[in-house]
C-alpha cells in the first residue's frame, strides 16, 4: 500500500525523506477518504520492472458500484494486462471527464453524451453488449400510483423530475432534447429537478414518490427489476426512446496505442475467460464489442440540437 | 357515637382482634404502605428523569441533524438529503443504542415552509405545505441565532424541530416525528420489572415483619392469657405465665401485676379477718341480746319461784299467780326464741299480682292511722311471678311496708315499686323518713332485741333478710334523702327453693 516509499531508494536527505513521508501520508489519506476505490497491489513482476499503473475511472451513474465486482474486474484486468490497475470511482461524469482531461485516468466508462462532447480527445475502446447488442433505451417512468394521464414528457409540466447526472444521455440529454424540440428547457418546464447521481436512485426517487417521473437507462431498469422488485413494482414505464449507443469505455488520447489495444483485447476476451465471465455476470452484460463511430451519432445530434448547433 | 357510625362493621371486628394478629397486621400494612409509597415515588421520579433525558437527547439529535444537513440543504441537494433521511429512519431497527428513537417522519422544510425533502414523500410531497404538522405554526418562532429546538407532544408522537442555519441565515427547518411507543414500552418494562422486584422484596420483608411483629406481640398475648386465667395469687401467676423476665414494659407490667396480686392477697386476707371479726361481733351482739331477753323473764320467773317458796302456807291463789307469772315469762322467752327461728316453710301457692293488693289491704289500718299515701307503681305485666312462692314474698313485703310506715313521718308518701328484670323480680320500698346513720346501716339486718326502743328496728328486717337469702335473693338499703329497700329475687331459682 505504501507504494511510493519503495520507489525512492535515496537515503540521508531529510528533504527526500520528508517528501516520502508526505507522499505516504497523502497516499494513506487518499486511501482512507476513497475507501477501497483505489487499491494498490504489486505483483512480483511489477517490483522487478515496474510498469506505470493503468487508471480506469468509472461512475456509479449507470451501474451499481459493487466493490466485490470491481475487485474482480480489477483482478481480471491486472492478470490480463500484467500490470497494476487502479479503479477510480467518482460520483459524476464531470469528475470522470476531468480525470481524463488531466491524464489522471487512462481509461473510463462514460456515457455516450460526455463521449460525444469530448470525442476529439477520446478514443473509443469498447462498448458493452447488453442483450447481445451495444444498444439501450432511455425510459420514462412514473409512480404506479400516479393517476394523471401521462403519456409523454409533455404531460409532466410542473412536475418533479429526477435525473441521474447532467451529462447522462438517457437521464438528461434525451429529455432536454425532447423539450428543446418544443422550445422548452428543463429548468422552466419542470417544477423541480432532482439530481440523484445514479439511474438506480432515479428509479428509487420515483418509486418512493419523491419525484413524479424520471428518464432512466433501460439497462439499469432491467437489472433492477431482477434484483429489487420491491422498488420496481411501484413504478410504471410510460414511454421509451429510440435505441442509443450503450455507454462506451473510452481512453484518453494520451494513452499509448499498445495499451489501448491490450485493454480492448482484455475487455473483448472477457466472455471467454473465467474471471471475466463472472464480472460480466455481475454486470448483467454479455460482453464487449468494438463499436463503429456511427453508434453515437444520434446522441451527437441530440447534443447539437440541445446546444443550439443544429446540423443534420 | 357519630364517629363510630362512620366505621364499617369490620373496624369493630378489627378492634376486638387479638394483638397476636393486630400487631403483625398493622406492621404488614405499614411495611406495604411504605413500600408502595417509596416505589411509586421512585418509579415516578425515574420515569420523569427518563422522559426528560429522552427529550434532551431527542432535542440534541434534532439540532445535530439540522447542523449535519446544513450544506446539502444549502446546495439544494434533495437526493442527498432524502437519502440521509431514509437511511436515518431505516437505521433505527438495527442499532440497539437507538432503540428508544423510532422515527416516523423526517422532514426538511424550505424557509417558505414548503417541503424540501422527507423520508416519506408520499406523506409529504415535495414543495407542498405541511400545514397539518402540529408544530407548523411554531416554526416561524425559531430563530437562527439561538438555534432553539421546538417540541410538541401528542399521545403517540413527539414532534421536534430545529432550524437549519448557515451563517446566521435560516436555510430550512428540520422536523422530526418520533414514535413514542418504544419509550412507552420501556416505561412499561421498567415499571413491570421494578414492580416484580418490589413484590419479591416485599414478600420477604412481610415474612420477616410478620415473624417479628408476632414476636413483639407474643409476651403481651401470653400475659393476657395468664391474666384471663384469673390468677388469685402470685404462685398461680408464676405457674401459668412462662414469660421471659425482662426490664422492658412487659417485664414491668408483670411486676406490677405481681405487686397488685400481693396487695389483693393481703386485702383478701384482711377482708376475711374483718368478716370473721364482724361475724363474731354480730354473734356476740346477738348472744348478748338473746341472753338479755331470756335473762329478764328468767329473773322474774326465778323471783316468783323464790317468793312462792318463801311463803309458808302457799294458797291456791298464790300458786295460780306464780304459775301465771312463770307462764308469761316462758312465753316471753318462747317469743324471743321463735323470733330467731325464721323458717321459710312455704305452702305451694305461687305469687300472683293479687298478693300485692292483699298486702296493702292487710296494712290498711296502719296506713290510715298514720295518714300515709301509698304509691304503688306495679306494672303487672310481670310474667314470671308464678315461679315465686306467695307466702315468703308476702311476708317480706309486709315487713318492709310496716317498717316504711313506721319510719315515715305523718302524711308522707311511701312508694312501692315492683318490676321485672331479666330473670329477676325487683321490689323497691321507699319512704321519706329520716336518714339512717351510716353505722346503723351496717347492722340494720341483724335481729334487735331491744324492741321496746321505738328507734330500733326489731326483728322485721332480720326476718326479711333471712327470707330473701333463703330465696336466693339479695336485699340492700340506701338512705340519703329517702330511704329505699331493694329486694332482688331470682325468678328461675325460686323453683329449686320450693323443692
Amino acid at each position: 500500500m505504501c507504494s511510493f516509499g519503495n520507489k525512492h531508494k535515496l537515503r540521508g536527505y531529510d528533504l527526500v525523506s520528508t517528501y516520502q513521508r508526505l507522499i505516504k501520508w497523502l497516499n494513506t489519506l487518499t486511501f482512507l477518504t476513497l475507501g477501497y476505490s483505489e487499491i494498490f497491489l504489486y505483483s512480483a513482476h511489477a517490483q522487478e520492472e515496474p510498469l506505470p499503473p493503468v487508471n480506469f475511472a468509472i461512475t456509479a451513474v449507470a451501474f451499481k458500484s459493487d466493490v466485490q465486482m470491481l475487485q474482480g474486474w480489477r483482478h481480471y484486468l491486472e492478470k490480463t494486462l500484467g500490470r497494476q490497475v487502479n479503479i477510480l470511482q467518482r460520483s459524476s461524469y464531470e469528475e470522470i471527464m476531468h480525470l481524463l482531461k488531466t491524464k489522471k485516468a487512462d481509461f473510463a466508462w462514460i456515457c455516450g453524451y460526455p463521449y460525444v462532447k469530448e470525442k476529439k480527445n477520446l478514443i473509443l475502446v469498447a462498448t458493452p453488449l447488453y442483450k447481445g447488442k451495444p444498444l439501450y433505451h432511455s425510459v420514462l417512468i412514473i409512480n404506479r400510483n400516479n393517476l394523471k394521464p401521462i403519456k409523454n414528457i409533455f404531460d409532466l409540466e410542473h412536475s418533479i423530475l429526477a435525473y441521474s447526472d447532467p451529462l447522462s444521455n438517457s437521464g438528461y440529454l434525451y429529455p432536454s432534447y425532447l423539450l428543446a424540440k418544443w422550445g422548452e428547457q428543463p429548468d422552466q418546464f419542470f417544477k423541480l429537478l432532482i439530481r440523484t447521481y445514479a439511474h438506480e436512485n432515479s428509479i428509487k426517487a420515483v418509486s418512493s414518490g419523491l419525484a413524479d417521473a424520471a428518464f432512466v437507462d433501460s439497462y439499469v431498469l432491467d437489472v433492477m427489476r431482477q434484483k429489487d422488485t420491491k422498488v420496481t413494482d411501484r413504478i410504471k414505464v410510460v414511454t421509451q426512446s429510440p435505441l442509443f449507443g450503450f455507454p462506451p469505455i473510452v481512453a484518453s488520447n494520451s494513452v499509448s496505442p499498445k495499451l489501448i489495444k491490450d485493454f480492448r483485447q482484455a475487455l473483448l476476451k472477457m466472455p471467454t475467460s473465467s474471471g471475466g465471465k463472472e464480472v460480466l455476470k455481475a454486470l448483467v452484460l454479455d460482453g464487449f464489442v468494438v463499436p463503429s463511430l456511427s453508434l453515437y451519432h444520434s446522441i451527437e445530434q441530440m447534443k447539437h440540437f440541445v446546444e443550439g448547433n443544429v446540423y443534420q | 357515637m357519630k364517629i363510630k357510625s362512620f366505621f364499617p362493621r369490620w373496624i369493630n371486628h378489627y378492634q376486638n382482634l387479638s394483638l397476636k394478629w393486630k400487631v403483625p397486621l398493622r406492621s404488614i400494612v405499614l411495611v406495604t404502605a411504605t413500600a408502595i409509597t417509596l416505589s411509586s415515588v421512585l418509579i415516578y421520579q425515574t420515569i420523569q428523569q427518563m422522559q426528560s433525558q429522552f427529550e434532551t437527547y431527542a432535542a440534541n439529535i434534532t439540532r445535530d441533524f439540522a447542523n449535519a444537513l446544513a450544506y446539502p440543504v444549502l446546495y439544494r441537494d434533495t437526493w442527498k438529503v432524502y437519502e440521509f433521511l431514509t437511511q436515518l429512519s431505516n437505521h433505527d431497527s438495527n442499532n440497539n443504542n437507538l432503540d428508544l428513537i423510532k422515527y416516523k417522519n423526517l422532514l426538511i422544510l424550505n424557509p417558505d415552509m414548503t417541503v424540501f425533502a422527507s423520508n416519506h414523500p408520499d406523506h409529504y410531497p415535495l414543495l407542498s405545505k405541511p400545514t397539518t404538522l402540529p408544530l407548523f405554526n411554531q416554526l416561524k418562532q425559531l430563530n437562527a441565532l439561538n438555534r432553539q429546538v421546538v417540541r410538541v407532544e401528542e399521545t403517540e408522537t413527539s414532534y421536534f424541530a430545529a432550524p437549519i442555519v448557515n451563517t446566521n441565515e435560516i436555510t430550512g427547518y428540520f422536523v422530526m416525528e418520533l414514535d413514542k411507543t418504544p419509550l412507552k414500552n420501556m416505561f412499561y418494562h421498567y415499571w413491570q420489572s421494578t414492580l416484580l422486584l418490589i413484590i419479591l422484596i416485599l414478600g420477604l420483608l412481610l415474612l420477616i415483619t410478620f415473624y417479628w411483629a408476632k414476636k413483639i406481640a407474643q409476651p403481651l398475648v401470653t400475659l393476657s392469657d395468664c391474666l384471663n386465667a384469673k390468677p388469685t395469687n402470685r404462685l398461680q401467676l408464676q405457674s401459668s405465665c412462662q414469660i421471659q423476665s425482662s426490664q422492658d414494659e412487659i417485664g414491668q407490667l408483670i411486676q406490677s401485676v405481681q405487686t397488685l396480686l400481693a396487695t389483693i392477697e393481703r386485702a383478701a386476707h384482711f377482708e376475711r379477718e374483718a368478716f370473721h371479726q364482724e361475724r363474731f361481733a354480730a354473734l356476740g351482739r346477738m348472744a348478748a341480746g338473746v341472753a338479755h331477753e331470756v335473762n329478764n323473764p328468767l329473773g322474774g320467773m326465778l323471783n316468783a319461784i323464790h317468793n312462792y317458796r318463801q311463803c309458808t302456807q302457799p294458797n291456791e291463789q298464790m300458786l295460780q299467780q306464780t304459775l301465771a307469772l312463770l307462764e308469761r315469762g316462758l312465753k316471753q322467752i318462747q317469743h324471743t326464741v321463735s323470733s330467731l327461728l325464721v323458717q321459710a316453710k312455704y305452702d305451694s301457692r305461687n305469687l300472683t299480682c293479687q298478693d300485692f293488693e292483699d298486702v296493702l289491704s292487710l296494712l290498711a289500718k296502719d296506713i290510715k292511722t298514720k295518714q300515709i299515701k301509698i304509691r304503688f307503681q306495679q306494672k303487672c305485666a310481670i310474667t314470671h311471678l308464678n315461679n315465686l312462692p306467695a307466702h315468703p314474698v308476702r311476708q317480706v313485703l309486709i315487713n318492709l311496708l310496716l317498717n316504711a310506715i313506721k319510719a315515715s313521718p305523718k302524711s308522707s308518701e311511701v312508694v312501692l315499686n315492683i318490676y321485672e328484670q331479666p330473670q329477676q323480680l325487683i321490689i323497691e320500698v321507699e319512704n321519706q323518713g329520716t336518714k339512717i346513720p351510716h353505722h346503723q346501716l351496717e347492722t340494720l339486718f341483724e335481729p334487735d332485741f331491744k324492741a321496746g326502743d321505738t328507734k330500733r328496728q326489731g326483728f322485721g328486717l332480720w326476718i326479711c333478710y333471712q327470707l330473701v337469702t333463703q330465696l336466693g335473693g339479695d336485699i340492700t338499703v340506701t338512705s340519703e334523702e329517702k330511704t329505699t329497700f331493694k329486694v332482688i329475687l331470682p325468678i328461675e331459682e325460686a323453683d329449686k327453693i320450693r323443692e
